[in-house]
């Protein structure tokens, strides 16, 4: 038992002053960066721990694997403990709790704001190589990062957006991809006359979906002044205009509004009920699995714009982050940036069966990334298509701090205005009220210019 | 005289070890029922009285909560909202659960055993499954109802277009989920009752559905009291299935469709655990004070009630 003991101190004062000469050789920011020493790094790599990984990725497995052969020490136990909003709220419940947590776990970048400012994440910065940040294109790392150079999470995918549809039925009916919303009213309006059990699309039902093509048509709403003080702008000219414009189709009688993700809207996209869907990337594997009857008819192109300039919007993406009260924070580092920037893990995101759209330069940039081309898509080289979309995202998005109950109450004031085919403007004028109440009862300075 | 001392000193402590034995048997109910609804109980009423923001630290705010809540307009929405349910769905369940126990006790049933489980089977299937296999039924576009109703090309049904509808579709479903439970209630009360009455009444010439309807129903009286005590409460409580539901209509079943769906909300999307812990306090103080009122009610029948 001493002798453990004593052992222990004396690692810890071996590496204490390995620590500090490195400090002063290589001149470091800052005292928290004594942790983070290869010395450190090179023994919580050697030393047996368990790891506990939280993530509802299909295939997640492989890369873990991969981690695990590298480092054959560290074990890492994989837990889908549910996805998307079942597993914040456990991860919610065991921030307030300071327990139950798992040293690593899959957040989607609109929510690493909100867990930051929970003290739910971990900054893993110290124990990262030096231009660590400089593998991902800025505006994907800048959703990870703060001002002081801390790194929150580890960027695991992109949902660039795109238009998917149906080249057979748009053969059919005369009409090429639009190339502009206006378009995309017209040949709405062409699709559903022609048969009346089809529609171009389904109304955008999902306060995401919504959300990036806010992002495409030019909304920045939220920006940080300081931790406690929030510029808060939904109901701009662009939202307003994108709402609208949603709300006249459906109101028009051209598009139905669905629910998204039940088993009525993966049929309804089999059926032909839908022939189009403004989708991230990912959503090639949703459309894939959900329409196998209508399989090599579907074509990838650009999102309809609203000027004459390319521009996308992003819609998800996932994010590794290590918890702040994981005890193993090294081990937990080496996993989370292990899965998603080592050269084969990162690789094997990409295909079956996770399909991931990479956010590495150097796999957005690898010949065999862009030379999938499923026959489900007719043999299109969709990820090249879609690695042109990624490039005209618009820059400089920033989430809020509590983006779930942004998303809550666009459901309760835009969408519901949409569907009872109200007047839109003040259902976005509502939504950023309820907001900006929302924000300031939590104690944020809120500005709204 | 020393005998009868000695007796009821006996006496005494045999008593005395009776309580002590009876209170080791309660124990672990009674632990549990401290540690898992006292406790938490009284932690949310604590927590209720303080605010919790983001930013800034936790601070006292007395009754503050209560006052925002009185005045949240989401808030009343929801509770009228589970009364109205209450209203709906309560007195058809109970009439249904009724009729069955009656059908089942009346002998003249060919397969009594078959229909008292088929009936109380989906007691036994939990309520997020009941939901999803209900959902399977209601959805618009290809759901079970509508696609026969496709067949027979009558026009579609949407089962969750209107404030009404919506409520109609969870009646049906909650009913489904507890007629059987609450006939189960009905029937083991209907087992106790004396059969002196049946006889009697079989020789003045009253048939099944005489003595259903004049003897039984009367008797049951307590038991149906007791099934609507039970119902108040689970209906104020709705939650699982709304919130299952959400998924298929979620501007109908919105983010404060039930008291416990808005506090689930607050709590988990919204941050919010003080205010949650409000909604969820106040939601237990209405359960008591609408069973209280329909027990007093019920009592001036002049039956001896729970």
């Amino acid at each position: 038992m001493t002798s453990i003991k004593k052992r222990s101190v004396v690692v810890a004062v071996v590496s204490t002053l390995v620590a500090s000469t490195a400090i002063l050789s290589v001149s470091a920011q800052s005292a928290q960066a004594a942790v983070g020493t290869s010395a450190a790094i090179t023994k919580a790599l050697n030393t047996p721990t368990t790891l506990t990984f939280w993530s509802w990725l299909p295939g997640q497995q492989n890369e873990v694997n991969l981690f695990q052969a590298t480092y054959p020490k560290i074990k890492v136990k994989l837990v889908n403990v549910g996805s998307g909003g079942a597993e914040y709220n456990k991860i919610k419940a065991g921030i307030a709790a300071k327990s139950g947590l798992p040293d690593v776990a899959q957040i989607e970048f609109q929510y690493v704001p909100t867990f930051k400012v929970l003290g739910g994440l971990a900054n893993i910065a110290p124990y990262l190589s030096k231009n660590w940040v400089s593998q991902f294109p800025a505006w994907i790392s800048a959703q990870v990062t703060d001002a002081k150079g801390g790194v929150y999470a580890v960027p695991q995918d992109s949902g660039p957006m795109g238009l998917l549809y149906r080249s057979d039925v748009f053969t059919k009916n005369n009409i090429t991809p639009p190339a502009t919303w206006a378009d995309f009213a017209k040949d709405a309006a062409i699709i559903h006359s022609a048969d009346a059990n089809s529609y171009i699309s389904n109304m955008i039902m999902d306060s995401g979906n919504m959300n990036g093509l806010y992002w495409q048509a030019g909304a920045r709403p939220f920006h940080m002044t300081s931790a406690s003080s929030i510029n808060i702008k939904l109901n701009d000219a662009a939202t307003k205009q994108v709402t609208k414009f949603w709300g006249d189709l459906y109101s028009s009688g051209n598009i139905p509004a669905d629910p998204y993700w039940t088993s009525d809207w993966n049929a309804a996209f089999n059926k032909g009920k839908y022939v189009s869907w403004a989708a991230a990337a990912w959503g090639l594997a949703t459309v894939s699995a959900a329409a196998a009857d209508t399989s090599g008819s579907w074509r990838a192109a650009p999102l309809p714009t609203w000027g004459s300039t390319p521009v996308s919007g992003n819609w998800g993406g996932s994010t590794s982050a290590v918890m702040s009260t994981s005890k193993n924070v090294i081990a937990a580092a080496a996993l989370a940036d292990f899965v998603n920037t080592n050269a084969t893990a990162s690789f094997a995101l990409t295909q079956a069966p996770t399909f991931d759209f990479p956010v590495a330069n150097s796999v957005l940039s690898s010949a065999g990334f862009k030379a999938t081309a499923p026959a489900f898509y007719g043999g299109q080289k969709v990820y090249q298509a879609y690695s042109a979309y990624n490039a005209v995202v618009g820059k400089n998005y920033e989430w809020s701090p509590f983006q779930d109950e942004v998303y809550t109450l666009w459901t309760n004031d835009v969408l519901d205005s949409i569907l009872k085919k109200s007047d839109t403007a003040a259902g976005v004028d509502k939504w950023q009220a309820d907001t900006v109440a929302y924000a300031k009862a939590q104690g944020y300075t809120v500005t709204t210019k | 005289m020393s005998i009868n001392i000695e007796m009821v000193i006996m006496s005494r402590s045999s008593l005395a070890s009776t309580k002590r034995t009876g209170l080791f048997f309660v124990l672990p109910f009674f632990l549990l029922f401290v540690v898992l609804l006292i406790v938490p109980l009284l932690y949310s009423g604590y927590i209720s009285l303080y605010h919790k923001g983001l930013i800034g630290g936790n601070k006292f705010v007395g009754l503050q909560n209560y006052v925002t809540m009185i005045h949240d307009p989401q808030w009343v929405t929801s509770v009228v909202r589970v009364a109205l349910y209450f209203l709906l769905q309560v007195p058809l369940m109970l009439i249904i659960a009724t009729f069955c126990a009656l059908a089942i006790d009346s002998g003249k049933l060919r397969f009594p055993r078959f229909f008292r489980i088929a009936i109380f089977i989906p007691y036994a299937v939990p309520a997020v499954i009941g939901a999803i296999i209900w959902s399977y039924f209601y959805g618009f576009n290809y759901g079970f109802i509508n696609t026969v109703l496709g067949y027979a090309h009558i026009h579609k049904i949407n089962f969750f277009g209107s404030q009404f509808s919506s409520l109609s579709s969870i009646s049906a479903l909650v009913t489904w989920e507890f007629a059987g439970y609450n006939m189960i209630i009905l029937y083991a009360a209907l087992k106790g009752l004396s059969t002196e009455l049946y006889e009697a009444a079989a020789v003045d010439g009253a048939g099944a559905i005489k003595t259903a309807i004049r003897i039984k129903l009367p008797q049951l009286y307590p038991a149906i009291f007791l099934t609507l005590i039970f119902s108040i409460i689970g209906s104020f409580q709705l939650f699982t299935e709304p919130l299952q539901f959400s998924n298929l209509a979620p501007t109908t079943f919105d983010d404060h469709y039930s008291p416990n769906v808005y506090a689930y909300n607050v709590a988990f999307k919204g941050q919010q655990l003080n205010y949650a812990a409000t909604i969820s306090f106040s939601l237990g103080l209405i359960i008591a004070i609408v069973a209280t009122i329909a027990t007093l009610v019920g009592r001036r029948k002049g039956e001896q009630l729970i």
